[in-house]
């Protein structure tokens, strides 16, 4: 509330002024700085009871004339305000002692930081303690249910798998729907970066250590992030990374170790033996045949029961495990800060073959070439391997998949217990086989550096500038073995390097001065440049020698392959920036950037996009005073418009593609150009309310948006007469709308115990206005005009004929028929939760901390399609398991409510994929994580020269309530992705130490 | 010190500002891996890529490639679907049997053609902007005015009515050709031209390409020399051209022309006739006769696997485009060309011989002829008996011309003999359906399978397919035939 006495202290001196005049002033100067020695910018210091006062500029020097005989008074957000006896002195130093009770009001915003009362638009933040406490390892896992409006979905357990984020739901058809990532101030490089052929699905933001992190801020409306214009359309996520501090140096070691196996919370599982015997015999009997006939196409006797018996998932899969050793470093003087870091990670997956290891190191420095100019370095670099195996489809290669159709009889083995390579059943792939003697990975160079120099010419002025590059080398191999193939595939050796360069400048004037002790104005103009180049070789060879697998000279010069592929982007910005307050009660704030894109037309590249929001801190209205229980009412109102340009490059070219005819090398167009294809352009309007009652025990925030998506980029028919079918424009519109609310509470608040709950909930419904003239996208996950991002069109099955076990079908005129072709088709249901969020809750008492965190998303569907189709299969095919729920089958006239009667070589289509008796609710709650740690007591710590030391335990993905009789209920952004490898459940133990 | 400093530190953050500055340079990333069509409309070398690459889609299966030879032979007594033998029924080809076209199942030649069209506006419309060799940019811009107008007299023939039909008629749609388009333009919503004026902008293509055209003119490289654009292809289009819109006189002069200039000879009844040396396979075809064909390879711009003319055609393919016996039996025994409808290796169904291939044992292709000297032989002897006259020429000459070299007997001067022979010569090359169209003759047929027409009726709305639905809904202009929805 130091701000409110700041206000107050400066109003109340409009009444002692005449008096203060009266004083014999001198002329005062000094600095004001925090206890690590770093100048602070922008505190106000004051003569007490007077008007008279100075703002500190970028080096926290000030100077002002005052009474001999008066006080100072000096106060900024964040830290204890302080009031000296002038005394006759010229020159007076502060130093301010931080103020952990509103520290965590200051957050990141776009191109610096803001008081969190000064917020116009919609933000949300998470800070280092809450990252600190989670044993996570990936950034995005940080943010998974914390953050109201942030849905973070996975459908794929791997190590360093990319997951999909998303602010406020889909905003876009063609175009990217992730949000962009900024780091330390410079846009990054996101999004899966596996080659073509690899399954890892590796994240380009696996690079980043979750422990460098000092805070992450989300911005989710138009207004918080509309200084990113061009590309925030689908909101911007702002990542921090620590510096140094002055003081004390520190150094912290940190191990981890953990094991992990697949998760099946809902009773999932295949057959067995028996069960799969029985159900084929009935199979075989309802199509008329004789399972004990020797010469029929089924012979299915009772005795093979008598034989060896196996578990393919048991030999695919194992128990994975996790390590992770770090160190890191931080100190500092009051000229140069120091923060640094190296870690190791390897974990091995749950499925044989999967394997991931890391290397990453940063440094981050600073120093102070002259007061006024600071020059620093960030550098991150990391090296990643990632070894997979056919994940993301359902073949036979794919453990998951050949897992569980594997015939329980059959051999997984030979009969020297060597896994083969060419069983019975499973089109002759095994793969353990090719866990053990393929070659399938990725490895990625990862450096990202930021030089940056900030010079402070006069007072309230910063001038800055940043400059970086981002690179990726990766290469990729494939080989198989002939080991692990037959001859037909064996020898075959591929492999890609590819190398991505990102450039980017950043510059900033920024100015900040209050006037009159009301007036608080702060701008930004800027300037920004980006480059994107990447280059990639893809060389294939489909025979090399197997004991030297590699492009040797001996390689078949004829048959072997090279390819070359290569694009460029680039991007260039001007941005304005504008925030006013008046008595920190009335804030507006304006946005204003302009982008030009190489990604569009010559005739529309460059896109103006900005924002206005205005907020209301009641609670700093005089009227507001007496009210002792309420410490925070806010009322936010923005409307912004953002654009977004996440589309691949050269869309707007009119382009020649080769063709060869008649052995001529001849020119075809291969694409129409679009002179004007533009941004998408994104409007979103936003009203928030934040709140914080009994001393902030109980606070939080409510959101309500429109997100309308207009201009999209669409293929759009176009007459053939033309010489196209379509053309690739702005056509179309979609709209989100949304309400989130994030509420704390502290429980219990003492100084040796603390109990907190708190938690989110977001509602955001999409809904398609406009495609440009079509009434729907897509074929079996649509997009359809009125109706939500992805709409399933599934056949409309009926369930079983109770007379004689057939499958029915609903028809278009609502009766019921045996055959599918007569079957209708409908609008089915959406992959879209409707409500997503988390809760949580920790407690401390001394040393030991315990927390817990629940993430829910509810009223989505998935359609297994792929999975049941195989799985599920009502005897169309005899050579694969089935799941256990296959076994409540009609076996009686009468019978109701199961599935149909299973008939060898069932060429019914009762197990069609694409009908809604595969749909399946897939609302769940997931125990997401519990830790418990303790921080042993100093005086023991100090006995071993150790400042601090912590052990924990974790759970993670301990249970998860759902309904949905597969492994796990997320199967991504679009409800339907088969084969990935699912998530795990895991228990991590680490230590912490701090010298 | 801090003066000096200060303009360092100046002079460093202005280099960092201007660095971007030149912000239309700096946001220009034009594709390398493929060609801007800017850059390749800007030289001569990237204009006579762009030419060679206009003549691709001739070859696609909806087109030369397959569906337009085998809808025309399919739609008429030529062709037969053998549907006892399940070897040959994978179903492809019923609607085209039946006849039975609609807006949401036609041909798509439409985009095709159009296709084409757009390729030969892209180089016409930039050759005046390029530098270059005059003659050198008139050889290109012939190739593409030949193309333009062969595309659209494709279209006309496939979703117009018969041109004597349109050319009688008073009223849209019965009056109407297609559009014409000489500026490729993806606003566009064209209109269709009359049949007279289609008819008229095609001539006035093929004159220009006539008058511009190097007369030894062929285009570099490749591997057929007859793939290729030159005076004697132009010509003899704009015989058939003026053929099919009744101008007799021009129809019988540009056959002549073609006749007379000593590039082509007639094929022997040994060279027609199945068996070692034939013309019909193509690694033992003597070039002859053959004046423009549409090259075929199963890895150039062609289809693959046996979606093309040869699978389909072939017992070893899909052979669901079999040969009926109304065709075997309009052939004399000794005619070469009776052996060119032949049964398949166990004697149950037949097929034609004309596309087969480059040696049977695997997936093939044959080149598939378009224009050829037999043609211009019946082009005049037709246009004579309309009342045209060519010196030293007669149309019993021309028969006889015909029916020497294939061991038949000649017929006598008769336009139903020239029809006849006409029948006869050019079977399975794409041209009975519109033959019979033009002249105002029925399609019969009695050999059939199934449930087919064997009668369409001169004037009957089938002769003309429909536009496809998709069209209408993007070019409110567009005008249906008769007898079809625009849905």
């Amino acid at each position: 509330m130091k701000k409110i006495k700041l206000i107050l202290s400066a109003a109340a001196v409009l009444f002692g002024c005449v008096l203060a005049m009266a004083q014999n002033n001198i002329k005062i100067s000094g600095s004001v700085l925090d206890q690590g020695g770093n100048p602070l910018q922008g505190a106000a210091v004051f003569v007490q009871g007077t008007t008279q006062g100075a703002s500190t500029d970028f080096e926290g020097n000030y100077s002002l004339s005052a009474p001999s005989n008066g006080s100072l008074v000096v106060s900024i957000i964040g830290y204890k305000e302080q009031v000296v006896a002038i005394n006759g002195r010229k020159t007076i130093n502060f130093i301010l002692e931080e103020d952990s009770e509103i520290l965590d009001d200051v957050v990141v915003v776009a191109y610096g930081t803001a008081k969190r009362e000064a917020l116009t638009g919609s933000v949300s933040a998470v800070k280092g303690e809450t990252l600190a406490s989670a044993p996570v390892t990936s950034v995005e896992g940080i943010l998974q249910g914390k953050l109201a409006g942030v849905s973070i979905s996975t459908n794929n357990g791997a190590p360093g798998a990319n997951n999909y984020i998303r602010i406020r739901g889909n905003g876009s058809i063609n175009a990217a729907n992730a949000p962009l990532w900024v780091i330390d101030g410079i846009p990054v490089i996101s999004g899966p970066m596996n080659m073509e052929g690899n399954d890892n699905t590796s994240s380009a933001l696996t690079s980043l250590n979750p422990n460098d992190i000092e805070s992450i801020t989300v911005l989710k409306d138009a207004a918080a992030a509309a200084a990113y214009g061009s590309r925030a359309a689908n909101g911007v996520i702002l990542v921090t990374t620590k510096s140094g501090k002055e003081g004390q140096a520190a150094f912290t070691a940190r191990a981890k170790y953990g094991a992990n196996w697949l998760k099946n919370d809902s009773g999932y599982r295949m057959m067995n033996a028996k069960e799969l015997l029985t159900w084929q015999r009935d199979a075989i009997t309802n199509a008329g045949l004789d399972p004990d006939d020797p010469s029929g196409d089924y012979y299915r006797p009772w005795s093979i029961l008598n034989g060896p018996i196996y578990n393919a998932l048991e030999d695919f899969t194992r128990i994975g495990t996790i390590q992770e050793y770090e160190l890191s470093a931080r100190a500092g003087s009051s000229r140069s800060k120091f923060y640094s870091s190296f870690s190791y990670q390897k974990s091995e997956g749950v499925f044989y073959g999967v394997d991931f290891q890391k290397l990453q190191g940063r440094v981050n420095t600073s120093y102070k070439l002259l007061e006024n100019l600071e020059m620093g370095v960030r550098l991150n670099m990391a090296y990643t391997k990632s070894a997979d195996v056919p994940m993301q489809g359902l073949q036979y290669a794919n453990p998951l998949f050949a897992g569980q159709t594997w015939i329980p009889w059959e051999p997984t083995k030979d009969e020297n217990g060597n896994f083969t390579f060419n069983p019975n059943v499973n089109s002759g792939e095994n793969p353990r086989a090719s866990a053990i003697y393929d070659d399938k990975y990725d490895t990625n160079w990862h450096i990202n550096g930021i030089v940056n120099l900030r010079w402070s010419p006069i007072k309230h002025l910063d001038i800055e500038t940043k400059n970086s590059i981002e690179t990726f080398f990766i290469s990729a191999r494939i080989y198989y073995s002939p080991d692990a193939h037959e001859e037909a595939y064996a020898y075959q050796l591929e492999e890609q390097k590819r190398e991505i360069i990102q450039l980017t400048t950043s510059n900033t004037i920024t100015y900040g001065n209050i006037f009159g002790g009301y007036h608080n104005v702060h701008a930004i103009v800027g300037q920004e440049a980006t480059t994107y180049d990447s280059a990639q070789h893809l060389m294939y060879s489909p025979r090399v020698d197997d004991s030297m697998p590699f492009f040797l000279d001996s390689v078949n010069q004829e048959t072997t392959q090279i390819q070359y592929k290569e694009s460029a982007e680039s991007m260039l910005s001007f941005f304005g920036i504008a925030d006013y307050n008046y008595d920190n009660r009335y804030f507006v704030q304006a946005n204003i950037r302009a982008d030009g894109s190489s990604l569009f037309g010559a005739d529309n590249r460059w896109g103006t996009f900005g924002s206005v929001s205005a907020s209301w801190n009641a609670t700093n209205e005089q009227f507001m005073k007496g009210i002792k229980w309420l410490d925070l009412l806010k009322i936010r109102i923005s409307y912004g418009v953002n654009g977004n340009n996440g589309i691949s490059p050269y869309r707007a070219y009119g382009l020649y593609g080769s063709g060869i005819y008649n052995g001529i090398n001849g020119y075809l167009p291969s694409q129409i150009e679009n002179r004007r294809l533009s941004w998408e352009r994104n409007k979103t309007w936003n009203g928030g309310l934040d709140f914080a009652f009994f001393k902030n025990r109980l606070n939080g925030s409510i959101d309500v948006y429109n997100r309308k998506t207009v201009d999209l980029l669409l293929t759009k028919q176009i007459p053939q007469t033309s010489g196209f079918s379509t053309i690739f424009t702005n056509v179309g519109s979609l709209k989100n709308t949304g309400v989130e609310v994030q509420l704390n509470y502290d429980i219990i608040s003492k100084p040796d115990m603390l109990w907190s709950i708190g938690g989110n909930l977001a509602h955001n419904k999409t809904t398609i206005l406009d495609l440009g003239g079509d009434e729907f996208l897509g074929t079996t996950v649509r997009q359809v005009v009125g109706k939500s991002m992805y709409t399933y069109y599934l056949y409309d099955y009926y369930g079983v004929n109770p007379s004689n076990g057939e499958a029915l079908w609903v028809t278009e005129d609502g009766s019921l028929s045996n055959k599918f072709q007569n079957a209708r088709r409908y609008y089915a249901g959406s992959p879209e939760p409707k409500l997503t969020g988390g809760f949580n809750t920790s407690f401390q008492w001394k040393g030991l901390a315990l927390s817990a965190f629940f993430e829910f998303k509810a009223g989505q569907q998935i359609q297994l399609l792929n999975e049941y189709y195989y799985l599920h299969n009502d005897g169309m095919d005899l050579t694969m398991n089935q799941m256990a729920s296959a076994l409540n089958y009609w076996k009686k006239p009468g019978d109701t409510g199961c599935n149909p009667k299973p008939v060898a070589g069932n060429t019914s289509s009762s197990n069609d994929r694409y009908s809604d008796r595969w749909l399946q609710d897939a609302s769940f709650l997931r125990f997401k994580d519990i830790t418990l740690s303790y921080t042993l007591p100093e005086k023991w710590t100090k006995k071993a020269y150790m400042n601090s030391v912590k052990v924990y335990v974790s759970g993670l993905n301990l249970y998860c309530f759902n309904n949905v009789n597969i492994w796990d209920p997320e199967h991504g952004t679009t409800g339907n992705t088969a084969g990935a490898y699912p998530l795990t459940k895991s228990f991590v133990g680490g230590i912490e130490i701090t010298f | 010190m801090e003066m000096s400093m200060k303009k360092n530190i100046l002079i460093a953050f202005a280099a960092a500002l201007t660095l971007v500055s030149c912000g239309k340079d700096f946001l220009e990333k034009s594709p390398r891996l493929q060609q801007s069509d800017v850059l390749t409309l800007s030289t001569i070398e990237g204009l006579d890529a762009a030419t060679a690459g206009a003549y691709a889609p001739l070859a696609s299966t909806n087109w030369y490639g397959a569906d337009f030879i085998l809808s025309n032979e399919m739609q008429t007594g030529n062709g037969k679907r053998w549907i006892n033998f399940p070897q040959y029924s994978s179903g492809r080809y019923t609607e085209n049997y039946l006849v039975h076209y609609t807006p949401n199942s036609t041909k798509a030649l439409w985009g095709q053609a159009y296709y084409v069209i757009l390729c030969c506006n892209s180089v016409i419309n930039n050759l005046g902007n390029v530098p270059g060799n005059e003659q050198v940019k008139n050889n290109l811009k012939a190739e593409c005015l030949f193309l333009r107008a062969f595309s659209h007299f494709d279209l006309v023939r496939t979703y117009a009515m018969p041109y004597s039909y349109a050319h009688a008629a008073t009223k849209s749609p019965d009056n109407l050709g297609v559009p014409y388009i000489t500026v490729s333009d993806p606003e566009a919503k064209p209109i269709r031209e009359t049949m007279d004026k289609t008819y008229e902008l095609i001539i006035k293509d093929l004159l220009e390409a006539e008058q511009i055209i190097d007369p030894n003119y062929v285009r570099d490289g490749g591997e057929d020399a007859y793939s290729k654009v030159t005076l004697e292809v132009i010509q003899a289009l704009l015989s058939r051209v003026y053929l099919y819109s009744q101008n007799w006189q021009k129809a019988a002069d540009y056959a002549t022309k073609v006749i007379e200039s000593g590039k082509f000879s007639m094929w022997s009844k040994d060279q027609v006739a199945f068996g070692d040396k034939c013309v019909w396979t193509e690694k033992t075809r003597a070039k002859g006769e053959v004046i423009f064909e549409v090259f075929a390879n199963t890895t150039q711009s062609y289809g693959t696997g046996n979606e093309n003319v040869w699978g389909l055609t072939c017992y070893k393919g899909y052979g669901d485009c079999g040969a009926s016996a109304d065709l075997l039996n309009l052939y004399e025994d000794g005619d070469a060309r009776k052996t060119l409808v032949a049964p398949d290796d166990k004697g149950n169904a037949l097929f034609t011989m004309k596309y087969f291939g480059k040696g049977l044992a695997k997936i093939d292709a044959s080149n598939i002829i378009v224009l050829r000297l037999s043609e211009m032989y019946l082009n005049r002897a037709e246009a004579i008996l309309n009342g045209a006259s060519v010196t030293g020429a007669s149309a019993a000459d021309d028969l006889k011309k015909i029916a020497d070299n294939r061991g038949a007997t000649p017929l006598s001067a008769t336009l139903a003999n020239v029809y006849l022979e006409r029948a006869k010569e050019l079977a399975w090359e794409g041209h009975l359906w519109f033959d019979l169209g033009r002249t105002g003759r029925p399609m019969q047929r009695t050999d059939i399978s199934g449930a087919v027409p064997t009668e369409i009726p001169a004037g009957d709305y089938r002769w003309a397919m429909p536009i496809a639905s998709r069209e209408f809904t993007v070019n409110p202009n567009l005008e249906q035939n008769n007898g079809y929805s625009k849905k």
